[in-house]
């Protein structure tokens, strides 16, 4: 099994939900079993621990839970800076759109692809190749990013009021029918695959 | 302006500018898309399930710069999300995501103050939710389109809202805002002590403190909220993450208001901190560890008239003696669940309180006073007991247990607590005089050592102890948490030397100054050279002319209506200010109880028909303009409704079936009718009344075209009325009907109290502020009026609530007993109170006095002047400006006949002349609430009446007794209700009594006995007669209750005493039963009460013939009244009787 395949994250997340006791040692074994998943298991824990299961009226700063657990997340060492920086974070508005232009694909699948809601193994390589050329970052680094877990909220750290509904990943084809692009974008992108 | 304000302003101005480049607003979809594109937002459409929406409704994406929403539902929901998300962009500059969860387009600008409304409030990402739904409403339909269409075009809402393709809702709150709320000024000044441009160094030392928990002293008008948030912008500077700060308050306006002040400096923070209530909190920690607490997820919230409800079922089934009230339990239960409120307030739970109450009884040994005592404790205690389950079951909290729960919780469970600590590094507290025990432990658990705990507050700023608040926590903070550091703020910069240092000497003896740091202000303003001023009229009548002449004297001198303000302590004596005032023509800004105002009670009075088919509500209705009925025609068409059991609606067509009535009756009564074509028995009574308010009466629309003060103040109570109406509790039943019921109900528990609170929107009108004290705490004006330094004024009369706390309770007060932890409470506050008020002025303070009371005796003045005499000038003859005596109508009856009255009749004339007129004159019945208490009373009355009748002289058997008490049961009890066998024990208890006292004894013949007087006879039917061994007549009074302590001063026992007297001279006596308690008591009254009593019948038989019926208005009598909604003007015209 390859060690970024987002079964096995997932896998690994729904093991961890159903431990007896997810304390700091159970956190701790399984952070160092799986680093590569790091930040998705210290979510999840944070979430099992803090998160109401319904909707609340009160708001809870989205970015609260991961910074007052900076701390415990910086014991955590080694394993934490195994979290994998988004290649997209620092792209602006303009350099986003831009993006999207080269690739032959509109802001929508784009939004798709950063949030990681396509399966990345069956995103034709030919388009990662293309992404990390022109992300400037090594394919590696791009494919380690897109392996992570759906993203809950947008590129910031937001989150949704009550436990967020679970994302799930699509194959690129169906995103690439789902996301409003021209027939001839659809055209050139499912060419792709071949 | 606020940030609602401003979104509105900035929404209206991009629709202005959208049609003026030809946009089609009509077109909503259209519209908003082609905006999204003017400003390079793409938008994109997107299934329901579609996981990039991040499961909310719509997504702003700033990265991408795109608006995702959901694409389902009419094109109107796809506009409004898209104009939503449109608001952030606009708004907020687009630079932040968003998902948004839910929109609301008939959303309200402001919750209704009253319920869980009052205490929970909203993050300061909710706000901007808020804030881009009225964005968006704005953008489709701006408030100034909405009224050209709606005043100019005479456009219905149903028209507008049909042609936009809205909903008909949105479009109905748009057009009330429009036109009930007065357009607010572009710019709102600054409040002019925060505008002061010179810096306090204490305020900067204070914001940078570390190293050690924190207590700011923060004397009135020395910039505590600045001094706050400069606090948190320290703590930003410094580096430390906005998630880890919790900013913790009192109220929802505060919370709002930092909230928007840290905003303004740093969104991004403002949004990631938690700013709000300690209920908001509590409540959040509730939530996240409902496991833990064997709750569900989201626990219902219930306010004190939920809780009420919910324990009244269960009432009647308790062991109680001392708090055993069949007859209405509401006010009852209302005090304990005070005192139970008070229990959560200390953290003492029902063994605790139990517990208490038991130690009481054991150190009683017998006296018999405080035997008393302890048992009322304990009977709370069971009440207490029974509340706490009932919660359990219906899985509910209350107010008191979003503190208490989360305090136990917190404290016994280690992983709770590490997880709050390590989320909340930083904690702030806003008030820190207004916390209680609960929620100094709630901090002591989560701040742990106190290093990173900073406080604010000032103790003699200490009122609000009705909710355990309890100033002496500012005095232990340094026991609290040791190694505390104590500081305070050094500058004024709201008021003249002169205030300063008269509240400054008043400051000095408060008990709430004792542990605290003494007062030291020195005044940035300076002097003014003019002492506040005590002006001391002759009565209080002369008192409001001396206000009136003072607030023209200042206006002449320059000083708007709007900057100047009076201050009471009691609500009922600001109405009685305002009152006079408007009627010596100067303009307030007083809603005063809202369901009292006549626009509001005429819309009640017309509500109330859609239930009552006896029609009561014509009363007041045909009083209107527009549907006028003479007094004669309404009186005939309540008589006919009333003998001919007419269902709900049944009145309507009744026109045509009176042949009394005139042409233009009938006309009227159509017209009236035709209000309610459409309208089904589960409509909304919100959706009722916004069709009639805007379409139907148009009343609205008169509103805003008259545009003076009156009519101003009636668009706002009405707003307020309507926001009131939108969020009713969901429960079983026709909607119109519970309204009323729910409005009787708060306005009996004064639970509709924060509803005489003026929107928001009232601040740009110029008028004088009327406010009690405790509304104007954080407030200042320039010309500050204080009335009533009188005996009892000010301060007021301690009245210990009807459930003490058990001795030992009230944690401020260690080895006080609870009534004397009461009274010490009560005089701290009132010293408080005097504080605040003082302290709100800038310029010019003017107190106020008056010599004589009514009866023409002396009162003497306030014991707190004494004290700041020195520093006030005196004026014994102020100037007055007297208003002119308004005459009290008077209603013009012609008996046919020589009236006939019983004594019950009368009895009730004396408690309120105007609801004898409606009952016994006009014969208007109304709808009563049937209670199963009332249900089973009326069982026992049925009974007691065919005892009076059929058995007069014989003594039924227990089988005759056992048949006609089941067969009134069935007839008339609660034979449905879930505890209907415990009401029928109860209801066959009483009657069993009632058998009891009548053996032994001789019965004789009841016979009416009659009083006769020029002007009528007054009839008086004893309810049993019997013969004492003795040979003595005993006339016996029966009654359900049990006895008031005086009683025997009702004019009924007066009349029955005088009739007995008069039929069988002095060897018969009357003797009082009592069912509920199970006592006789021999009537006694003094010769002189038996005088001044006579004297008072003989008034009252002239009052009635008179016409003279005046209204006696009493908060706790009136809500029960079955005219409550139709009370106040009458019809017209004269009123034929026949008896």
């Amino acid at each position: 099994m390859p060690p970024n395949d987002p079964i096995s994250s997932e896998e690994v997340l729904l093991a961890f939900s159903v431990e007896p006791k997810r304390d700091r040692s159970t956190l701790e074994r399984y952070l160092s079993q799986y680093p590569e998943h790091a930040s998705a298991l210290v979510d999840c824990s944070l979430e099992l621990l803090t998160l109401p299961t319904e909707i609340s009226p009160v708001w809870v700063a989205d970015s609260s839970v991961e910074a007052g657990w900076q701390k415990f997340r910086a014991q955590l060492g080694a394993a934490a800076e195994m979290a994998v920086e988004s290649p997209f974070a620092k792209l602006t508005p303009s350099a986003f759109k831009t993006l999207a232009v080269r690739l032959g694909v509109n802001n929508l699948l784009l939004l798709r692809i950063r949030d990681r809601g396509i399966r990345v193994a069956s995103i034709p390589g030919a388009f990662l190749g293309q992404l990390a050329t022109e992300l400037g970052s090594p394919l590696k680094a791009v494919t380690d990013y897109l392996a992570g877990p759906p993203c809950l909220a947008p590129s910031s750290a937001f989150r949704a009021q009550g436990k967020p509904a679970a994302a799930g990943q699509v194959d690129f084809s169906d995103a690439v029918k789902t996301s409003q692009l021209t027939v001839d974008q659809q055209k050139k992108l499912l060419a792709m695959e071949n | 302006m606020d940030a609602v304000d401003a979104a509105r302003r900035i929404a209206e101005s991009v629709h202005q500018a959208a049609v003026d480049h030809g946009a089609n607003p009509w077109r909503l979809l259209e519209f908003v898309l082609q905006e999204a594109t003017k400003r390079g937002i793409l938008v994109y459409g997107l299934p329901p399930d579609d996981p990039q929406l991040k499961g909310g409704q719509a997504v702003f994406d700033s990265q991408a710069q795109a608006i995702l929403y959901t694409d389902a539902g009419t094109d109107f929901d796809r506009a409004f999300l898209i104009a939503h998300e449109l608001g952030h962009v606009f708004v907020d500059g687009g630079k932040d995501d968003v998902v948004t969860q839910r929109v609301e387009p008939d959303r309200s600008v402001e919750d209704a103050p009253v319920g869980i409304e009052k205490i929970l409030d909203y993050g300061a990402r909710e706000r901007r939710e808020i804030r881009m739904d009225l964005f968006a409403r704005e953008l489709l339909l701006p408030r100034s389109v909405a009224l050209a269409l709606h005043v100019d075009q005479g456009m219905s809402a149903a028209a507008i809202a049909e042609r936009l393709g809205a909903r008909l809702a949105m479009v109905q709150q748009q057009l009330l805002d429009a036109l009930l709320l007065p357009a607010s000024p572009a710019a709102e000044p600054m409040p002019k002590s925060a505008a002061a441009d010179v810096d306090d160094p204490s305020q900067e030392t204070a914001a940078r403190h570390a190293g050690s928990a924190f207590l700011l002293q923060a004397g009135p008008g020395t910039g505590k909220t600045r001094t706050l948030v400069r606090r948190v912008e320290h703590l930003l500077a410094e580096g430390v993450p906005p998630s880890s700060i919790l900013v913790l308050t009192f109220s929802n306006k505060a919370a709002g208001e930092l909230s928007e002040r840290i905003s303004a400096g740093n969104r991004t923070a403002a949004a990631a901190m938690w700013i709000g209530t300690f209920h908001s909190f509590g409540l959040d920690i509730v939530r996240r560890f409902h496991d833990r607490l064997d709750l569900p997820a989201d626990p219902r919230v219930i306010d004190r008239t939920e809780g009420i409800e919910l324990l009244e079922e269960e009432f009647p089934r308790l062991p109680l003696r001392h708090y055993r009230n069949l007859w209405d339990p509401t006010t009852d239960l209302g005090d304990i669940l005070n005192a139970i409120s008070r229990a959560h307030d200390e953290v003492v739970d029902v063994a605790g309180y139990r517990a208490l109450a038991a130690q009481m009884l054991t150190k009683a040994a017998g006296d018999a006073e405080a035997t008393l005592r302890g048992e009322k404790c304990a009977e709370v205690g069971i009440a207490f007991e029974a509340y706490e389950r009932l919660k359990k079951k219906e899985q509910a909290v209350d107010f008191g247990d979003l503190v208490a729960l989360p305090v136990r919780l917190v404290e016994k469970d280690a992983e709770v607590r590490a997880a709050l600590q390590s989320r909340h590094r930083h904690i702030l507290v806003d008030e820190y005089q207004d916390v209680n025990h609960a929620s100094v432990r709630l901090l002591k658990a989560i701040a742990g050592t106190g290093e990173t705990l900073w406080v604010v507050g000032d103790a003699r700023q200490s009122i609000y102890r009705f909710r355990g608040a309890a100033s002496s926590n500012v005095a232990r903070f340094g026991n609290d948490f040791p190694g505390a550091q104590v500081s305070q703020l050094a500058l004024n910069y709201r008021s003249r030397q002169e205030i300063i240092e008269t509240f400054t000497t008043f400051s000095r003896p408060m008990k709430a100054s004792s542990g605290t740091l003494p007062l030291r202000l020195s005044a940035q303003r300076g002097a003014s050279g003019v002492r506040p001023e005590l002006r001391v009229a002759e009565t209080g009548e002369d008192e409001i002319s001396a206000i009136a002449a003072a607030i023209e004297e200042e206006r002449r001198g320059g000083v708007a209506y709007l900057d100047q303000a009076v201050l009471c302590a009691s609500n009922a004596r600001l109405g009685a200010i305002a009152e006079g005032l408007e009627a010596r023509g100067i303009p307030v800004l007083h809603l005063g109880s809202l369901f009292e105002r006549p626009e509001i009670k005429d819309l009640l009075a017309l509500l109330s028909l859609f239930s009552d088919g006896r029609a009561t509500g014509l009363v007041r209705v045909g009083t209107s303009p527009a549907f006028t009925l003479p007094l004669q025609d309404v009186a005939d068409i309540l008589k006919y409704a009333s003998e001919n059991e007419v269902d709900s609606m049944g009145w309507a067509g009744l026109g045509d079936r009176i042949p009394s009535l005139s042409d233009a009756s009938r006309r009227s009564l159509a017209k009236i009718e035709a209000l309610f074509v459409g309208i089904g028995r589960d409509t909304a009574a919100w959706s009722i009344l916004a069709h009639w308010v805007i379409d139907r009466l148009e009343i609205a629309k008169t509103i805003y075209r008259q545009n003076d003060l009156t009519s101003r103040m009636q668009g706002l109570a009405l707003w307020q009325f309507m926001n009131f109406c939108r969020r009713q509790p969901a429960r079983a039943g026709v909607p119109a009907r519970r309204l009323l019921d729910r409005i009787r109900r708060l306005v009996l528990l004064a639970e509709d109290r924060g509803l005489h609170r003026l929107p928001h929107a009232a601040g740009a009108i110029n008028a004088v502020r009327l406010l009690t004290i405790h509304a104007s705490k954080g407030l200042e004006f320039d010309v500050v009026h204080i009335p009533g330094l009188v005996t009892s004024g000010l301060p007021r009369n301690n009245m210990p609530p009807r459930c003490l706390p058990p001795d030992g309770l009230i944690h401020a007060y260690p080895g006080l007993t609870g009534l004397d932890a009461v009274k010490a409470g009560h005089e701290e506050e009132e010293e408080c109170l005097f504080f605040v008020a003082l302290s709100r002025a800038r310029d010019r303070l003017l107190l106020y006095g008056y010599r004589l009371q009514t009866d023409g005796r002396a009162r003497n003045q306030s014991r707190f002047i004494p004290p700041i005499a020195d520093f006030l000038a005196r004026s014994v003859q102020p100037p007055l400006l007297p208003g002119a005596p308004r005459p009290s109508p008077v209603v013009s009856v012609e008996w046919e006949q020589k009236p006939r009255w019983n004594d019950d009749q009368i009895n009730l004339f004396e408690r309120c002349p105007r609801r004898f007129f409606y009952t016994h004159v006009l014969h208007a019945r109304g709808r009563r609430t049937e209670t199963p208490f009332l249900k089973m009373h009326n069982v026992v009355l049925d009974v007691m009446d065919w005892l009076k009748t059929e058995h007069a002289m014989t003594h039924p058997s227990d089988a005759e007794v056992a048949s006609r008490f089941a067969e009134a049961w069935q007839a008339k009890g609660a034979v449905d209700h879930g505890y209907a066998e415990d009401y029928l024990r109860i209801g066959r208890r009483l009657v069993d009594f009632l058998l009891g006292i009548r053996q032994g004894n001789a019965l004789a013949e009841i016979k009416p006995l009659t009083l006769a007087s020029p002007e009528c006879e007054i009839i008086v039917t004893p309810d049993s007669v019997v013969k004492a061994t003795s040979g003595q007549l005993l006339v016996r009074r029966i009654k359900t209750g049990k006895q008031r302590s005086n009683e025997f001063d009702d004019i009924e026992f007066t009349i029955l005493h005088l009739a007995v007297t008069q039929a069988y001279g002095s060897q018969a006596v009357v003797e009082v039963v009592y069912l509920t308690s199970e006592t006789k008591t021999p009537m006694t009254i003094t010769a002189r009460k038996l005088a001044t009593r006579s004297e008072k019948m003989q008034k009252i038989v002239r009052q009635i013939q008179a016409g003279d019926f005046p209204l006696e208005e009493d908060a706790r009598v009136c809500p029960r009244c079955p005219s409550f909604f139709v009370c106040g003007s009458l019809p017209s015209g004269p009123l034929r009787r026949k008896s």
